[in-house]
């Protein structure tokens, strides 16, 4: 498991990361957003032993990685959002560079960088020179390379950028798979629809300062106590709206372009019995339903757009 | 696992770096290859050529000189520098590779492109000296070639280091070789200058003149030894070239006493400085990626 303890860094006056912590388990894919500057990279690099904290640690399977660097290496693999690769040399050189620098074992070697290929789906480019990819593809054998020792915490810093849509929709089914190997992965980023569909876990970092983390549907409950009903109303929206305010399950409504949003707190059988009563009171429902928070709402809820 | 081992034959930084980049130019085209390589291969004929018919020991070795002394900036300017320019540098620190094993892989790769051109150019060299020194015996013509090779492959040695310091520190490949040349040409040429116009305001003021071209002082009595400690030698005394003429000067007994270890002392000056800022490099290196050496 990656526990994070006060995880902090200055650069002179300026604090990039503020005493941040969190943990998390195999198999999580924590999304953790932020605006630009905010510090994920600062962060990212810091877990992956690339940037001494000022203070603070995170343990990775028991080994310290700020005491321990060397040790912690082998379990963590980190691509960042800007990255190279070593020119002149094939796809499958250019991961048997890393694989031999990694310490894979020669009979092992050969088996590991198929494997990873095949995961990544660039076996048909094992012989193409590294420099003529195409960006999605390079950001893939990047990925590959970073799989190859077999990592426990897997960084992604903004992985998707610069990726084309089908790239992108890609790369999202590649992340889930690789969760589903038992994984901690970690993914950075700032644009959200990105993040939505695989993270089960979230933090939200502003001005160097996680302002939360957890589990994405416990943050979802926390900042939407009472679930958000849009229901519209072929009688008009002003008369639907004043028999919900006499209802003791609502607690707030509002009309908004001839549509009625209701605030309402209970679970799904209390939810059909609401329905069952409009309609019984004699009010036409055209459309009745439940609209449920985002990640984008929750970052916009809970940051103020600032950045260290 | 052996240092030989550690640092060469398995360390992919040393073979990526001595051959995974020239794999490039192998695999062109075979009309490509020839077409590009006529011009050479033709050149380096008429070199052999012309050494077999007059001799010329010093056109070779300023050849070599020229050749070496150049090319190992140009080709160790970029090779930390081109990991931060192209951002792989956090990648190759993430691996298992010591600090020992990134520094040597990369030195070491030079030294043997090095050693490459080496090859080629030292026969001429020495099919020239036999064909011209008349008056020195095999066995002392053996022995200027071996000294002047020594001084000539230690400077570039020394020159490759340097660069790969300057590559590691600047960052920008093509700062590091603008400085490491230009620092080539300030100790070979402007300082020496500098150093006799600055001796002969003294010698106006009723001190001793010494000439750097006049190797005869270095052969009299206490310098004879003490050449290497004195500071007003040193700015001649080290400069590779003036050291270069030196040992032909007292291999062909233009001057009788040859001093101490001229020639000699010099290469392995060279060489320790060399060792020493590959030291420096490494330990900054594990230091910045707390890797163990």
């Amino acid at each position: 498991m990656l526990e994070v303890k006060g995880l902090r860094k200055e650069f002179g006056q300026l604090v990039a990361v503020k005493d941040i912590h969190f943990a998390l388990q195999p198999g999580d894919i924590f999304g953790y957003i932020g605006p630009n500057g905010a510090g994920k990279t600062t962060t990212l690099r810091m877990l992956a032993t690339l940037l001494e904290p000022t203070s603070g640690t995170a343990i990775v399977n028991g080994i310290d990685i700020v005491r321990q660097p060397e040790d912690a290496r082998p379990l963590i693999g980190f691509m960042p959002d800007f990255f190279g690769l070593y020119e002149g040399i094939t796809v499958w050189e250019y991961l048997a560079f890393f694989a031999e620098a990694y310490n894979i074992p020669p009979r092992e070697r050969k088996q590991v960088i198929e494997n990873v290929l095949e995961l990544t789906d660039l076996t048909v480019k094992r012989d193409t020179y590294v420099e003529t990819l195409s960006r999605g593809m390079q950001q893939r054998l990047c990925l590959a390379k970073t799989l190859l020792h077999d990592p426990l915490l897997l960084l992604l810093d903004e992985p998707a950028s610069g990726l084309d849509p089908r790239a992108r929709a890609e790369l999202k089914e590649l992340l889930r798979e690789i969760g589903a190997m038992g994984k901690i992965v970690i993914v950075s980023s700032h644009i959200l629809p990105e993040l939505s569909d695989f993270c089960n876990k979230i933090g939200i970092i502003e001005k160097g300062e996680l302002l939360l983390w957890g589990d994405v549907d416990d943050i979802l409950r926390q900042l939407q106590p009472a679930r958000l009903l849009t229901i519209r109303c072929l009688d008009g929206a002003d008369k639907l709206a004043e028999w919900l305010r006499k209802q003791p399950e609502i607690v707030n409504v509002q009309v908004v372009n001839s549509t009625v949003e209701a605030q309402f707190v209970g679970d799904d059988e209390a939810q059909a019995e609401l329905l069952r009563r409009i309609i019984l009171d004699g009010h036409r429902i055209a459309t009745f339903s439940e609209t449920t928070m985002n990640l984008e709402d929750v970052f916009l809820r809970v940051t103020k757009g600032e950045v260290a | 696992m052996t240092l030989w081992q550690k640092w060469v034959t398995a360390n992919p930084v040393f073979r990526y770096h001595f051959w995974g980049q020239t794999k490039l130019m192998v695999r062109r085209p075979l009309w490509q290859v020839v077409l590009l390589s006529v011009p050479f291969v033709a050149i380096y004929f008429w070199l052999v050529n012309q050494t077999v018919q007059h001799g010329l020991p010093f056109l070779s070795v300023g050849l070599e000189c020229l050749a070496l002394w150049l090319v190992a900036p140009l080709m160790s300017h970029a090779l930390f520098a081109m990991e931060f320019e192209k951002a792989t540098w956090d990648m190759l620190v993430l691996t298992r590779l010591t600090a020992g094993q990134i520094v040597m892989g990369k030195f070491l790769s030079r030294l043997a492109l090095l050693m490459i051109l080496v090859i080629f150019l030292a026969p001429l060299t020495l099919i020239g000296a036999f064909k011209d020194f008349q008056t020195v015996t095999p066995a002392g013509i053996l022995r200027w070639f071996a000294e002047t090779q020594f001084v000539v492959l230690s400077w570039a040695v020394l020159l490759t280091s340097f660069t790969l310091w300057l590559s590691y520190w600047l960052k920008r490949g093509m700062v590091a070789a603008a400085v490491a040349f230009a620092g080539q040409v300030f100790v070979l040429f402007i300082l020496p200058v500098l150093w006799g116009l600055f001796l002969a305001l003294f010698a106006m003021a009723g001190q001793r003149y010494i000439d750097p071209f006049a190797f005869e002082p270095l052969s009299e009595g206490w310098l004879k030894y003490g050449w290497m400690f004195d500071p007003r030698l040193a700015i001649w005394a080290y400069n590779p070239a003036l050291a270069i003429i030196g040992v032909f000067v007292f291999a062909t007994e233009r001057v009788a006493e040859k001093p101490f270890l001229w020639g000699t002392w010099q290469g392995i000056v060279y060489l320790l400085i060399s060792a020493l800022i590959i030291a420096l490099l490494t330990r900054s290196v594990a230091k910045a990626t707390r890797k163990p050496i």
